[in-house]
């Protein structure tokens, strides 16, 4: 081995000279990533969590981990009472259940790819006395393609250790910092969720909307514009009718019933009963003009029909119960109880829930909260 | 291991920095071990095929130079021929010969179903090693280069990791006799390495990779894109896959700079050519002056009459259609190939009145503009069936741009960001084509040029697409 010539040292020193400058920025940038929560390792997220209960609001910006928090966080919270589903299951909390032991883990099945999954990774190792399962009609559809998160989850290692994601969270995050220069100040002032009051954890929560200790989603945003404008209105983009009239994302035309992904369902229920777990199936209301539409529309009639009645069919057969909401009128409601044209209010949520609820006293419970004067169409101010 | 990636990086750092510690015979076995590391990095599996491949054509170099009379070293530089071939025969070609033959089969009513395919994984860059090694033995036998005693050397000059799986395919008589010689550290070529990678990194990463989307999204949904869109798409295609290949080429040879190597300039602003000859001395000039010194001149000596236009036309379709073949297992590669060797006859029957320059004496200028611009459109309508799924689908698509042009698209269907990325990319390879690359910038202050490096780093950084993105020329 011999020194490295004066050249060699020259270029070296060079080079370090050039790219010092990329590199502090590059630090810096990864510093606030890292204070901000955005690149924060899903189990450190759950440590936190459950080293600080109910203190917490976590939902990051650019490397989308609510999946995976899921996933990790109903294996490490073994409760008694779980909910899964779809986002539009996810506005169940903890409060409604009077103190069991809770936890939402919607957002964890977004198709039947996914209850497969749970069934293989999650299920045999979890006791769950009830799951409340939130099915979306949608996923029986044959012509409808989803991927298997759980899957690559279990796979892989958390994306803030990929170089790729992390650079995707710097390139996002100085634009973001650019057109909001105030962002960087509070990250630093680790300033908490504007709703809540809560320690966020993730550039989203920073804005008030996230997932709570429970599992649930607070949903900061919407509220406070609907306290400023309180009549109802669809904030996604393009609205849930419009998705439905043309047939895209999850409303395709002409979809049919895919036997496999009947058959994951009724394995589901079968493998539930076999551990005596109790499953309370049910689907969450759409706006009035969305479950009109899918109701009458000759493109969408068939299959929303077709998929709902297989549905409770699969339900009845393995003597669960299933409660179809798609219907506001059948929870006595209007708009104003939905948050979109697809998820429904904190408060829709617990008048379905008291119609789910097997018991008397949990009925009870929530009859008197949902009767408090503090309640309002999005919220119940637990 | 690809270029565009961090481990990509840590490993070129790691490499320099053990490299200039050894000494020349250090420094050549860790190039073995280092290049060995890089391409086990896709899959280890492959470093047997690369190993043997060494093996194979270093022990016909030896046999050929040491075989007494022509007959017995025709006879071990055909065997070494045909076993590197049938390797690279059996790799890239045996599935896709099979899937020929059983539809040709079944066309005409006969059963194939004995025939079946194997799903063969192809080794990344066989074709450009087998290639590479196959030229060294061809040379030992026309005598002009001796055969190489030292194994060592020969592994690195065949798995030299800056161009072992893309390319340039480089000569023994360049880059081996570079591994005997010893190598010193030269601050200037090593910044001028250090240019054309950035460079490359920029073609790749900021230009290439994006278009890859827009054309990937055209050419996948043909039949409902309109004969604008599918000539915007093919446009788009041109500058990607040039500069994919050619970014790839750069970095490989800004990187082997700071080794100490000088390995053949591969693309020489080929989209500024006056005509299809000259395109064809700029664009992939490893493969093209391969073919022509293994293929095309071999051919011409065997033809009876080599300067007439028939034979002359022969054997430049049989060469073109070979290099066709040699891209993809697909009709459609072959059918380019010879596309192009069509292309060709015409200055072939007319060249002694064209006087056609060589393109390293033919800077092109503005008033060039016309003819750079028919030349462009002729290589353009070729790309239509290189990007093609099919043969099918190449024709149904060249008849939809020449027929399908009532929807003129407005403003925003023509992606103005791409298309602006293009112009600019186009305007710096025009100020700058004397050069060797682009970021040659001799006349400009040292701040400036930092400025403009900067810039180029953050456009990487920024627009640059780092999904998963294989550089198109590692199919072959």
């Amino acid at each position: 081995m011999q020194l490295l010539d004066r050249n060699i040292k020259s270029f070296i020193f060079k080079a370090l000279l050039f790219f010092s400058p990329l590199f502090a920025l590059a630090g810096v940038l990864l510093w606030l990533g890292v204070r901000s929560g955005e690149l924060w390792p899903i189990q450190k997220v759950i440590d936190y969590e459950l080293a600080h209960p109910r203190t917490t609001l976590f939902l990051k910006a650019y490397i989308p981990e609510d999946h995976r928090l899921k996933y990790y966080g109903t294996l490490r919270r073994d409760p008694d009472i779980l909910v899964i589903g779809s986002s539009r299951a996810m506005t169940f909390r903890e409060e409604m259940f009077a103190g069991a032991d809770f936890y939402n883990a919607g957002r964890l099945i977004r198709s039947y790819d996914d209850l497969e999954d749970f069934v293989k990774f999650i299920l045999p190792y979890i006791h769950p006395e009830i799951i409340y399962f939130g099915i979306d009609w949608y996923w029986l559809g044959a012509l409808n393609q989803y991927e298997r998160e759980a899957q690559a989850i279990v796979f892989t290692n958390d994306p803030v250790y990929d170089w790729r994601a992390e650079l995707f969270f710097l390139k996002r995050f100085v634009m973001a910092a650019i057109k909001d220069p105030s962002l960087v100040s509070r990250i630093i002032r680790k300033q908490p969720d504007p709703i809540s009051n809560k320690k966020a954890i993730g550039l989203i929560a920073f804005e008030g909307d996230g997932i709570r200790f429970d599992g649930s989603l607070q949903n900061g945003t919407i509220q406070e514009k609907r306290k400023v404008n309180p009549d109802y209105f669809d904030p996604i983009q393009p609205p849930i009718l419009e998705q439905v009239r043309r047939g895209i994302s999850h409303f395709k035309f002409n979809n049919e019933i895919d036997p496999e992904r009947a058959a994951v369902l009724k394995k589901f229920l079968e493998e539930a009963q076999r551990r005596k777990i109790e499953v309370i199936g049910f689907s969450a209301p759409y706006s009035k003009e969305v479950y009109s539409e899918l109701r009458t529309s000759p493109m969408q009639q068939k299959f929303f029909t077709e998929s709902v009645q297989e549905i409770k069919k699969i339900f009845r057969e393995a003597e669960f119960p299933y409660f179809d909401f798609h219907d506001l009128a059948v929870l006595g409601l209007d708009n104003n109880y939905m948050l979109n044209g697809s998820h429904m209010s904190e408060t829709a949520t617990a008048i379905a829930l008291k119609i789910m609820t097997p018991d008397a006293d949990p009925k009870t419970y929530l009859d008197k909260k949902i009767n408090q004067r503090s309640t309002t169409p999005l919220e119940i101010f637990w | 291991m690809i270029f565009n990636s961090f481990e990509f990086l840590l490993f070129l750092v790691a490499a320099f920095l053990i490299y200039w510690k050894l000494g020349q015979k250090g420094q050549n076995i860790f190039l073995v071990i280092a290049s060995y590391v890089f391409y086990g990095w896709w899959d280890w599996r492959f470093l047997f095929l690369i190993f043997a491949s060494t093996a194979v054509n270093f022990l016909a170099g030896h046999f050929i130079s040491e075989a007494e009379g022509a007959i017995r070293r025709r006879i071990s530089l055909v065997l070494n021929i045909v076993i590197n071939l049938g390797i690279l025969g059996f790799f890239k070609y045996y599935d896709f010969f099979v899937t020929t033959l059983q539809q040709a089969l079944t066309s005409i009513g006969i059963a194939s179903s004995s025939l079946t395919t194997l799903g063969i994984i192809l080794p990344v860059g066989i074709s450009f090693y087998t290639f590479q090694a196959m030229s060294y033995a061809i040379d030992v036998y026309r005598k002009n280069i001796p055969a190489t005693k030292n194994f060592i050397d020969f592994m690195g000059f065949v798995s030299f990791f800056p161009q072992l799986v893309a390319g340039p395919i480089e000569r023994a008589s360049n880059l081996l006799s570079q591994f005997r010689e010893k190598r010193v550290f030269s601050y200037p070529k090593a910044i001028d390495g250090c240019q054309q990678m950035l460079w490359g990194f920029f073609k790749k990463i900021v230009v290439a990779d994006n278009l890859s989307g827009v054309v990937n999204n055209i050419y996948e949904s043909a039949a409902s894109a309109s004969g604008w869109q599918l000539t915007l798409a093919t446009f788009f295609f041109a500058f990607q896959v040039y500069c994919d290949f050619s970014g790839y080429s750069d970095i490989a040879i800004g990187t082997a700079r700071l080794f100490g190597f000088s390995l053949m300039r591969n693309f020489y602003f080929p989209y500024f050519s006056k005509n299809i000859v000259q395109f064809w001395q700029r664009w992939h000039i490893s493969l093209s002056t391969w073919f022509r010194d293994y293929l095309f001149i071999p051919l011409s000596r065997m033809s009876r009459n080599p300067l007439s236009l028939g034979s002359y036309a022969r054997n430049i379709l049989i060469t073109f259609t070979v290099s066709g073949l040699w891209h993809g297992a697909n009709w459609t590669f072959v059918f380019w190939g010879f596309l192009h060797g069509l292309y060709f006859i015409p200055y072939a029957a007319l060249r002694n009145k064209l006087r056609l320059r060589r393109a390293e004496d033919a800077q092109p200028g503005l008033k060039d503009l016309h003819q750079i611009l028919f030349n462009f459109l002729l290589v353009m309508f070729g790309w239509v069936f290189f990007r093609s799924e099919n043969i099918a689908q190449a024709f149904y698509i060249i008849k939809k741009i020449f027929v399908d042009l009532q929807n003129i698209p407005s403003f925003g269907e023509l992606y103005p960001k791409r298309l602006l990325l293009v112009g600019v990319f186009i305007l710096a390879e025009w100020l700058q084509r004397n050069k060797a690359h682009p970021l040659q910038l001799e006349n400009v202050a040292g701040w400036a040029k930092w400025l403009i490096y900067y810039i180029i780093i953050v456009l990487i950084l920024a627009v640059g697409d780092f999904h998963y993105n294989p550089f198109i020329y590692f199919q072959f």
